[in-house]
């Protein structure tokens, strides 16, 4: 429908050159602005109406989540559940790093104290 | 000596007339208020430019500049290219807006599209008047109610053409009225309302609106109306941005910074570049006032057709609608919504409409840019 207006608005704009000639009404300009009219005025409607419909549908999607945070109000929350997930896996990993470092100064000790025997043994 | 005198001998009458209207818009905008921030440097600019010989403007030899003047420079940068102060403007006036009470009432939204009938009836009006297709649209779009989006139409339709004089007289006209909305939509309201009618109460339920949705709501519009209406997207998008900097609640000194600090800069020198157009002997003519006068049937009609749809509407309805609330629905905010609630607490001090106008006012704004860019998809922009 746009490109189609804008053809004729090319059209008519050519023809009367664009200017005005206050007084002497052009009937092809004329009828072309009463196009303008229902047809503006419906795109606006149209648009507003799909507006409407898109905020009406947001409310409600927001009312649902209220109420079912209000009927869920002491169980933990989706977001919560992730978040524990998340806790119990980052703990889950500083432990194992923490066991690794452990282990790797045990074998650290365990080297050092091969190599004071094996001196002691030198020694003696 | 013949240097000294050179400006003075040349001064026509059309300067000495320019003068004065230009010091008319300011006398109004400090003695009554009318918007100031506009008028002030639209009248001071009008001066400006009326002076014979002035600096402000560039000095011609034949199609050469001979020298540059901050005025013309303004107005290339500002307003011929890409439409620039009013588009940047929008993300501050978005930025201003609150959605709250139409988010928290939908209903309101057609009140707002109600309000743009104006702007196409007065398009029929300007074509039998005698102006071209153009030149009736951008006369229309002054009944938007809303300076950036007449001059952003009114540039991208009328710019470089021989109608290009029309620019200022649609902008002039357009902020005139928008500080005449006190004026004219009361005359309007009590002429086309009873008083049973304008105390019609309203019950304010305000539902309790989610932050998601006020996130949502900016990029949602900008994408249907851009959808529809490709040549919205600029208008729609500058103010929408405006308002998601605000909505998203990460952004606050930006926001703040929007609606202030850029909005009233922008403000200076968009007053100050449109007068660039008010040269007196481009300016002065017979279609100059045809503009003003159908400006204020624009305006008129606007307003009529807010109040018409909610008379449609209570026809059918229970629940009335008080129809002053459908006169808000044009994009002057917030004085529409203001005018509203001071004529209903005037029939009944205890009848508060602000909240329900002010919901309608914004769904104006909103759908006076939307009325513009599907006009520039007809104009083929």
């Amino acid at each position: 429908m746009m490109s189609l207006m804008a053809e004729v608005t090319e059209e008519v704009t050519e023809a009367t050159g664009g200017l005005s000639q206050l007084g002497h009404m052009d009937k092809e300009v004329v009828l072309t602005s009463l196009d303008y009219l229902w047809q503006g005025l419906l795109s606006v409607f149209i648009v507003i109406l799909v507006v409407f419909l898109v905020v009406v549908i947001l409310n409600l999607i927001s009312a649902k989540s209220a109420k079912y945070k209000q009927a869920h109000a002491g169980e933990p929350t989706y977001a919560d559940k992730i978040k524990e997930k998340w806790a119990n896996f980052t703990s889950a990993r500083e432990d194992k790093k923490a066991q690794k470092l452990l282990e790797r100064e045990a074998k650290k000790q365990e080297k050092k104290e091969q190599a004071r025997q094996e001196e002691d043994k030198d020694k003696q | 000596m013949e240097v000294l005198i050179k400006g003075i001998a040349a001064i026509e009458w059309y300067h000495v007339v320019m003068w004065a209207i230009g010091a008319l818009m300011i006398f109004l905008a400090i003695r009554f208020k009318m918007e100031p921030t506009l008028l002030l440097p639209m009248g001071f600019g009008a001066i400006l430019v009326n002076i014979p010989f002035s600096g402000a403007l560039n000095t011609m030899d034949g199609d050469v500049v001979e020298s540059f003047g901050i005025l013309d420079v303004l107005k290339e940068a500002g307003l011929d290219t890409g439409e620039l102060f009013p588009l940047i403007l929008f993300i501050g006036i978005g930025a201003m807006m609150d959605f709250g009470p139409l988010l928290s009432n939908p209903k309101l939204f057609f009140f707002g599209a109600a309000g743009q009938i104006g702007i196409f009836f007065t398009i029929v009006l300007a074509a039998l008047c005698g102006f071209g297709l153009n030149e009736a649209i951008t006369i229309g779009v002054i009944g938007t109610a809303d300076g950036p989006t007449s001059i952003t139409v009114a540039n991208s339709l009328l710019s470089g053409t021989n109608s290009a004089y029309l620019i200022s007289a649609i902008t002039v006209c357009a902020y005139s009225y928008m500080a005449l909305v006190p004026v004219i939509q009361p005359a309007v309201i009590k002429l086309t309302t009873t008083k049973k009618e304008r105390m019609i109460r309203m019950e304010y339920n305000p539902k309790s609106v989610s932050k998601g949705t006020r996130i949502v709501f900016p990029i949602l519009v900008t994408l249907i109306s851009g959808l529809i209406a490709p040549a919205s997207v600029a208008l729609v998008g500058c103010l929408m941005f405006g308002n998601l900097l605000r909505e998203c609640g990460v952004l606050g000194s930006l926001a703040d910074t929007a609606s202030n600090v850029l909005a009233n800069l922008v403000t200076i020198f968009l007053g100050i570049t449109v007068a660039a157009g008010m040269i007196g002997a481009q300016f002065l003519r017979l279609e100059t006032l045809v503009v003003l006068a159908l400006g204020l049937f624009a305006f008129v009609f606007d307003t009529f057709g807010g109040i018409a749809l909610a008379k449609f509407i209570n026809l059918f309805t229970k629940k009335k609608i008080n129809p002053m609330v459908g006169a808000a629905g044009i994009s002057a905010f917030p004085m529409a919504s203001r005018i509203v609630q001071k004529l209903g607490l005037k029939e009944d001090p205890s009848n508060h409409l602000l909240m329900h106008a002010a919901g309608a006012n914004v769904a104006g704004q909103i759908s006076s840019v939307i009325a513009g860019g599907i006009l520039m998809a007809f104009a083929g922009i």
